[in-house]
This record gives structure tokens, sequence and C-alpha cells, in this order.
């Protein structure tokens, strides 16, 4: 078995990987930048060490810096977390060359989904359903206009040297294709000094539900059910859960044995997840394979019962899965929240700033992954994320109201979230009856903002009360006690903690 | 006292008094509303107003008294005119003991500038850990306790002087 870790990561992904190794009996290894001195992850480590100044550069990616630690530490394995080096196949090599463990899958796995083309080849050849579309370097436009029939309406243009939807068109109609191919023919030379263009399907109404699998080293390969993502914002996701309220159990079916294939199709070991696009009419579509731990994975672990961190530890040391397909259940329902520090009446900007006071929710069935305490700052350095917060009930509704109590009963202070925002859109008619597709959020943002609410007399009275009485200054009634528990008791101390019992 | 708080773009105008019967009176734009209020937990208070009840919880900064009540997080902008509410009493001074505790870290030095919110001290009582934090930017004066020591209630901890800038 493992014995010491390097996490190579900060914020909540850490705690949540200490938490793993605590109950393992591995001992653990911060690391942290200047900006993270006092963070949570540095004090719950048995060791933390600096490794370097606040921009990831300088810090978190510096693969040579994590290495020395490990080596300082004498660490046997190194957890990447999400993020930062998680994905990049130079990191888990330098990591095995080191001759330490990698907490995460091969690193030929993660290069070869890492090239989109690549990966979209592999699927094909494994079967796994590829979103229908037409590359060829060489096309003319006629050549397009011939295969836009076979990929069939509506369709995406997309100019193959680029991104940022630069050279872009949906077309919807054979009619439009012309003008279509020749407007991005044009804007990608211009963009991109590349006029190659490419077709893809344009699948309206899209879910993106993603596929948590789990492979030893052994061949065994399971699937842990999906997760629909489909409540993003730009393709920032916010709200996740588990079932998606979009599948049958035939078409969960279908899916996660084509992720099982998709993780085989690349000799996958570790935990990953393998994303779909998916319509209402019951088809989808491979997008890509997500080669690490996701942030959303506390769903899939609530309805499951398993514990994926600490079976990535045992699938890193050679240990089989101790489950078969058979044996896994998708159990109740779970919901994720993700609470950001950002204005969603100004942009949903980073809102940077002090969180004077963090109060997360203590109710049963609720779970909050958090890497921050009060007095931490958010800083342009990290992202912006303060908590998740998942809420698990028997079923959908019941899951809905408990997490609505969750958000009510979080208490951020010091800076603006998206808390009411997340509020409003648990709260909506379309969430309400699981069709929100990738697009909603973003077509719907103007009745989806919930108005500043009116303002209550209480909240005035505490304002003044807190002047009145010189707050916010160490000048507070300190009636402290050693409770924990629900927030809104009198008896509790939000901002303190118990030491050593 | 008179506070002035800007909310959703208009102003609100408050009086609050504590009465000699322990009570509160508030004049909130005209009305007047009599509550009691009892502090509670960090950041917090009990506040009791004709059948109601509510936990508020609230923290300030420079800019904003940030509010956490019935499950509504609110920031009241601090008027810059009339009240002059952000600069409570000329602002800066001493940080206090709250309780009777053991300092287990002093985090700043003499001269150090520190951020609202940023902890100044660690303290701990009855095996809590209390953080006293900064009431706002500024600088730290001087320093008036060491690590290891017990401190009284209402002993000075540290010197305090806000920024002007």
């Amino acid at each position: 078995m493992l014995k010491k870790c390097l996490i190579a990561n900060r914020g909540e992904i850490a705690v949540r990987i200490m938490r793993a190794c605590q109950e393992l009996g591995i001992r653990t290894v911060a690391v942290y930048s200047t900006a993270d001195r006092n963070a949570r992850h540095v004090q719950l480590a048995d060791e933390a060490y600096l490794i370097g100044e606040a921009p990831p550069q300088q810090s978190y990616l510096n693969s040579d810096a994590l290495l020395s630690v490990a080596h300082q530490a004498g660490c046997d394995c190194v957890h990447p977390g999400y993020g930062f080096l998680s994905e990049r196949e130079m990191f888990a090599q330098a990591v095995l060359d080191a001759g330490l463990v990698w907490v995460g899958p091969p690193p030929f796995a993660i290069a070869q989904m890492g090239v989109k083309t690549t990966a979209r080849a592999l699927m094909q050849a494994a079967g796994v359903p590829v979103v229908p579309g037409y590359q060829d370097d060489h096309a003319t436009l006629e050549m397009l206009q011939a295969a836009a029939q076979q990929v069939g309406f509506p369709l995406m243009v997309k100019a193959a040297g680029g991104g940022g939807g630069k050279g872009i068109r949906i077309v919807r109609e054979v009619a439009a294709l012309r003008d279509a191919l020749e407007g991005a023919r044009n804007e990608a030379q211009k963009a991109f000094n590349d006029p190659r263009l490419f077709l893809e399907r344009y699948i309206e109404r899209g879910h993106h539900i993603e596929v948590q699998v789990l492979a030893d080293a052994h061949g065994n390969t399971v699937h842990l059910f999906e997760r629909e993502c489909s409540a993003q914002r730009r393709h920032q996701k916010i709200i996740e859960e588990t079932p998606s309220p979009l599948l049958t159990p035939a078409l969960r079916e279908q899916m996660g044995q084509a992720a099982v294939n998709a993780a085989r199709a690349v000799g996958y070991v570790n935990a990953g997840t393998v994303e779909f696009i998916a319509t209402p009419a019951g088809e989808f579509f491979f997008l890509e394979m997500n080669t690490r731990l996701q942030v959303e994975h506390p769903v899939t672990e609530l309805v499951t019962g398993v514990d994926l961190v600490k079976l990535q530890f045992a699938i890193a040391a050679g240990e089989p899965l101790p489950f078969t397909q058979a044996d896994l259940r998708q159990q109740g329902h779970a919901i994720e929240c993700r609470v950001y520090a950002e204005d969603p009446r100004n942009g949903f900007l980073p809102a940077i700033g002090t969180v004077a006071h963090f109060a997360p929710p203590h109710m049963p069935n609720v779970r909050v992954d958090s890497g921050i305490q009060s007095g931490d700052s958010i800083t342009i350095h990290y992202d912006p994320m303060i908590a998740k917060i998942i809420a698990y009930d028997s079923t959908r509704a019941g899951a809905i109201a408990r997490m609505v109590q969750a958000l009510r009963h979080t208490v951020i202070l010091g800076t603006t979230t998206n808390l009411d925002f997340l509020l409003a859109l648990l709260q909506s008619e379309a969430f309400a009856r699981g069709e929100i597709d990738t697009t909603t959020i973003d077509a719907q943002l103007d009745t989806l903002l919930p108005p500043l609410p009116a303002l209550d007399d209480f909240a005035i009275l505490a304002a003044a009360l807190h002047d009145l009485n010189g707050q916010g200054t160490a000048s507070k009634p300190a009636v402290s006690t050693p409770h924990d528990g629900d927030p809104y008791s009198p008896w509790n101390a939000t901002d303190s903690f118990r030491l050593g019992g | 006292m008179q506070y002035v708080y800007d909310y959703d773009g208009r102003q609100v105008n408050v009086r609050i008094t504590r009465r000699p019967d322990g009570q509160y009176e508030a004049d909130i734009d005209g009305r007047t509303v009599l509550f009691s209020a009892s502090p509670i937990a960090q950041n917090g208070w009990l506040l009791v107003k004709d059948d109601a009840r509510a936990v508020a919880t609230v923290v300030g900064d420079a800019g904003a008294r940030h509010v956490h009540v019935r499950g509504q997080h609110y920031a009241l902008g601090v008027a810059e005119r009339g009240g002059r509410a952000r600069r409570r009493g000329g602002g800066g001074g001493d940080l206090t003991a709250q309780m009777p505790a053991q300092i287990l870290e002093v985090r700043v030095n003499v001269g150090d500038r520190v951020q609202a919110g940023q902890v100044l001290v660690v303290m701990e009582a009855m095996k809590m850990e209390l953080r006293v934090t900064a009431p706002s930017d500024g600088v730290v004066k001087q320093v008036l306790v060491q690590k290891g020591q017990v401190v009284e209630r209402g002993q000075r901890l540290l010197e305090f002087g806000e920024e002007v800038s």
C-alpha cells in the first residue's frame, strides 16, 4: 500500500484528497504558493512545503519544484487533483520516471485523449458514436457541399485552424450552405491564415452528459453511471446532478457501455470521465474524455456509495476493483452546486476580496467540499470557486428542496457570490422539468437572473447594530461556545473550531 | 447614532439608540422600529421584533456592511456623506481581547500593512480558537502581546491604524 502522497494541487480538491489519504493511513504532503500560506489545505496536511510565488506558473505548475518536494519529503506517490498538471502527460511521465506512483491514468492514455482528432478516430474505431461530420484537409467548396448532405442539417461549419468562435457558421438548410461556406472560409483565412473548413452536425438542445469510469490494472473496467452537467454558463458548469432527468434506463445502459468501450480503447487505468452530448431524441455522441478526477465527482459518490478518491489510490497501488459492474447501483438523487465568488449582476465577473465570514450549511445529507475558511482571500490567481455544496435525497424533487435549504443556510460574507443565482436556477421551471440543455442558461440569462431582494428590515437593523457596536473590529461579543451544528443555533460559534477535543 | 446605507441605488437612513431597558429603538426612513438584539456566535445577532425572530450574521469592510439574514445576502453600501458611518468613531484604535484567552499566534509585526478581514492574532479560550481580524485595511502600529501569553478580558492586543488613502 502507498504510504505518503504529494498532493500537487490546492483548495477544495487538495482537502478532498487529504481526507481520503487520512482514511487510508497515507501521510499527506501539501504544497503551496505564497498566496496560500494560511490556506486550509496547508493546515490539514501532515507536512507542507512552499513551492513558489502566487502565479500558477511559478508554483502549482512548476513540475520540477513539485518533484523536488516529493523527493525531499520521501513521498511514494503523487495525486494531481484536477486542473493544473493533472492532464499533462509529461508530468505524469516525469513522476513515473522519478520512481513514484502516479495516482492517475497512464501517460499514453492522457496523450491520446488529449488530441481531439486522435481521440475521435480511436472512438470511431472502437464503435463509440462520435458527432457525425466531414473533414478532409484538401476539401474544396464543392466537396464540402456534397458532404453536407451526408452530415445532415442543421450543421456547423468550423475552421480547422482555430477556435474562439471565429469561422463558425450554423447552417439550417441547404440553401444557406454556399454563403456560409464562403463566409467562414474568408473569416478563417483572415483570422487563422488557414482557409480549411470542416463540417459537424449541429446538435440542438443537446445535454452534456458524462459517464464516470473506473479501471484497474488487471483489465477490469466499470462505469459508475452518468452525471448531467447541462446547466452551464459559457461552458462553465454550474449545477451537476445524477441521475440525469433525460436518460431512460436503456439509454443509460448504452452510454455506460460506450464509456467503458472508450476507456478500454485507450488502455485506460484509474478514474476517468467520458463526456457525451445527448439529445432528447435519444441519440448520444462522444465529445471527449477527461483523464482525471472531476470537480463534480461527489454526486456520483453519493448515489453509488463509492469513494472515488480512495479507489484511485487502491488502483494506483495495483489492487483490483473491489466490485463488478453488476454490484453497482445508482440509488437516490444527488445535486451539486458550485458556489463561486462572482457577481451575476455584473457579467459574472470574478469577485475578488476577503471572505470575512464563511459558514457552510450543516444538514443531514448535505456535503460541503471547500478549501476556504473565514478570513481567506479570493485572489486573481486561482479559480474563484468557494465551495461545492452537494445535496442528496431519495428523489430528484427532494434533492432540489434540500439543496434550496442548504444554499439558504450558506453564509458567505465579504464578497459577492452566485448563491442567489444558483437558488433562482434551482427553482426555475426549466430546472424542475429537467429540460435545461447546454444553451438554456446563456439564452435565458435575463429571465433567470433574480432581481435584488427587497431590503429586509432585519438586514438594516443588523448593519446598524454592527456599526453601533463598532464591530468588524475585535470588539465583538465573545460568547463563542464549543457547539457544532446549526449555524442558526444561538450556541453555535461558526467561525471557531475545537482544538484537540 | 445615525447611519446612511446604499441599497439598490437608494439611500436608507437609520437612527439607532439603545434604551435604558436594553431594547433598541431604530428609526428607518421615518418608521420607528422597536426590537431586541442579543449577540450570538461570531458576527451573529439574534434579532426579535414583534413576533418575528431571525439570526443575522454581519461583517463590515471599508465599503459595505454584508448581512445574511433569513436565507438572503445583502450588501449595504456605506454612504460617504451624512452620517459618515464608515468612520465609526474615527476608525483604527486598539484591538482588545473579548475574553480571557491564551495567545496562540501573532501573525503580524509592527508596520505591517494588512487587509480588512485579515487574521492578526489567534487566541485560544475554552479550547476554542478565536481569530482577531483587521477591521479595515490599515497598518499595525504596535504589537502588545506575544505567543503563549495569557490575556485578560479587555486587554489591548494591538494598536491598529486605518489607512487614510
